[in-house]
């Protein structure tokens, strides 16, 4: 068993090494965001364009303009404003796109092969979990350590911390940030995503075993749209979006629920794909 | 070219991925209608409003604020919209996209290729991925519009009571005050066209993945990286530039006819240039 997990995943991530080239993708992304943003809100708090060291920002305000979701529309018709972010709906559904067809193509290759020397198939499906959830993990890491790194360069500080001015300008929101924590802020803004990811990942792992592997994509990306709109515990999407989280202090989407929910989904998923394959003819 | 362009189109149209791509974008319209009735029914809802109103000659509510133009598919606020919409170039590439992978990167291209000629088969496999994918984007808001009118009134909206986001200058606003369904229909004949071109998109990326995914998951990422650039240039002039939000009837950012014109020469020449010309130089062996 031990031997197997370690297999998949030195190679699962040594072979998958250029999908990690879609986190770089997605800092870029990021990066362009904030870049523009800076340059308006450089402009409105000094008068100048390119005053951005005097803004005080963070890693937690790249983090939050970029990644950080939205609040969901405000006010109806004519007086309404929404804006769908794009840049958090990617930035989970390239993991979920890294991990799509783990399973069904390794059963369609050599899976077989390896499940009858295992002995076992529900050993196969456990090493495909832990590398479904080893490649999203390295993914956000890759992903926040390019963040950090260009913060590092820029001479913003490294905190979690959002600046106030900066969140509450960007987003007409008021943020305090003394009525928080760092360790809460850290949670919201890197685990909340992460966790919500990885159990996403596994089931859609665990449906790429039912159905093919784009209907379970599709379900993914309409579940985490509806998410944006709709404020249900039940719609995971709105645990991963950090200005949805408890420590935000808007909405009250906490660290603890999210670990208990993200666990009990990810044990489902890895439950029922267990189950799934120990039904499955592989013959 | 006919015959094949006949049983090319047969095979989208036949295909369960056609049927499944049409019948998630009709749970997307039954969740909207739901949504609507229910909005619209409700207790003190829009119904009882106007009901009220009418019978106390007392219009200090207009029946137009609420009207089928402005809560069926294509245009509300819901959720299920926002859903339908996002999804939309998944439902579009659905119907040929897998098909056009396996037959490139499977055995079939080599049997066809020889009899008809690389240009004319690649040619009619997009033509019928064009019809395909438009048929699949639009039957779903088609049904909408036709089950919401069972439930909704369709009131002409008036601009003066109307709170529908729809500005002067946006693209067809003036059919939406004076002929709202020809509006409606208008966005569809739209929504067909890029979920047309759409639908094309998966033959550029077969011509380089072999990943039967790869050639409906690409097209659909390249469309999002799109839409985020409206992020960035929201910011600076509020002008609706996402391909996936254009293609709604109802705008937060005002929209330019110019901007579905560079849309549509940048789908059509990405088409043509990557996936028939590619396509038709490309060796069979």
């Amino acid at each position: 068993m031990y031997k197997v997990i370690r297999y998949d995943l030195r190679y699962g991530v040594l072979e998958g090494w250029r999908k990690l080239l879609l986190a770089v993708g997605m800092g870029a992304l990021v990066l362009a965001n904030c870049y523009i943003v800076f340059v308006s809100l450089s402009l409105y708090f000094t008068g100048e364009i390119w005053n951005f060291g005097s803004l005080g920002a963070s890693l937690g305000d790249m983090i939050v303009l970029g990644l950080g979701g939205n609040f969901g529309r405000t006010g109806s018709g004519s007086t309404s404003s929404f804006v769908f972010p794009t840049l958090w709906y990617l930035s989970v559904l390239f993991p979920c796109y890294m991990t799509l067809t783990l399973a069904s193509d390794d059963i369609s290759s050599g899976g077989v092969q390896i499940m009858s020397r295992l002995r076992g198939r529900g050993r196969w499906w456990l090493s495909k979990c832990a590398l479904g959830a080893v490649l999203v993990v390295l993914y956000y890491a890759a992903l926040y350590a390019l963040l950090w790194l260009v913060c590092v360069l820029m001479g913003f500080s490294s905190s979690a911390v959002p600046n106030e001015a900066i969140f509450n300008t960007y987003f007409d929101v008021v943020f305090v940030a003394s009525e928080t924590t760092p360790a809460a802020l850290f949670a919201a803004l890197i685990l909340q995503p992460m966790l919500v990811t990885v159990a996403l990942s596994l089931i859609q792992m665990a449906m790429t075993l039912i159905v093919k592997p784009i209907y379970a994509f599709i379900a993914v990306a309409a579940y985490l749209a509806a998410s944006t709109l709709s404020f249900s515990p039940a719609l995971l999407g709105n645990f991963a979006m950090p200005v949805r989280s408890s420590a935000i202090g808007v909405y009250n989407f906490d660290f603890l629920s999210c670990l208990l929910i993200c666990a009990a989904v990810s044990a489902i998923a890895v439950l029922a794909g267990w189950w799934k394959i120990a039904k499955t003819d592989i013959l | 070219m006919r015959g094949l362009l006949k049983t090319e189109i047969k095979k989208a149209f036949r295909s369960p991925w056609f049927a499944s791509a049409v019948l998630i974008g009709l749970a997307c319209a039954l969740w909207e209608l739901w949504d609507c009735a229910r909005t619209f029914y409700k207790p003190g809802g829009w119904y009882y409003i106007c009901k009220l109103s009418m019978e106390r000659n007392t219009f200090w509510s207009s029946p137009e604020s609420f009207t089928l133009y402005n809560s069926w598919l294509g245009f509300s606020e819901s959720t299920a919209h926002e859903v339908f919409f996002r999804i939309l170039p998944l439902l579009a590439l659905l119907p040929c996209g897998h098909n056009i992978s396996e037959e490139i990167n499977g055995g079939y291209v080599k049997a066809v290729v020889p009899l008809v000629g690389r240009r004319k088969y690649f040619s009619a496999k997009l033509l019928a991925s064009f019809l395909a994918g438009g048929a699949a984007v639009s039957i779903p808001l088609l049904a909408s519009l036709a089950l919401t009118a069972a439930v909704v009134p369709g009131l002409t909206p008036l601009p003066y009571a109307s709170f529908d986001a729809i500005g002067s200058g946006d693209v067809f606003s003036a059919y939406y005050y004076t002929r709202p369904l020809l509006y409606a229909l208008i966005f569809i004949g739209v929504d067909f066209v890029f979920g047309g071109l759409f639908a094309c998109l998966a033959l550029p990326v077969a011509l380089r993945s072999e990943k039967r995914v790869a050639a409906l998951a690409v097209p659909y990422i390249f469309l999002l990286l799109a839409d985020a650039a409206k992020g960035f240039l929201l910011n600076i002039n509020y002008l609706e530039i996402s391909p996936l939000d254009i293609l709604s009837a109802c705008r937060y950012g005002a929209t330019r006819s110019w901007i579905y014109g560079v849309w549509l020469v940048v789908l059509v020449g990405a088409n043509l240039a990557l996936g028939l010309w590619k396509g038709g130089k490309r060796d069979i062996v």
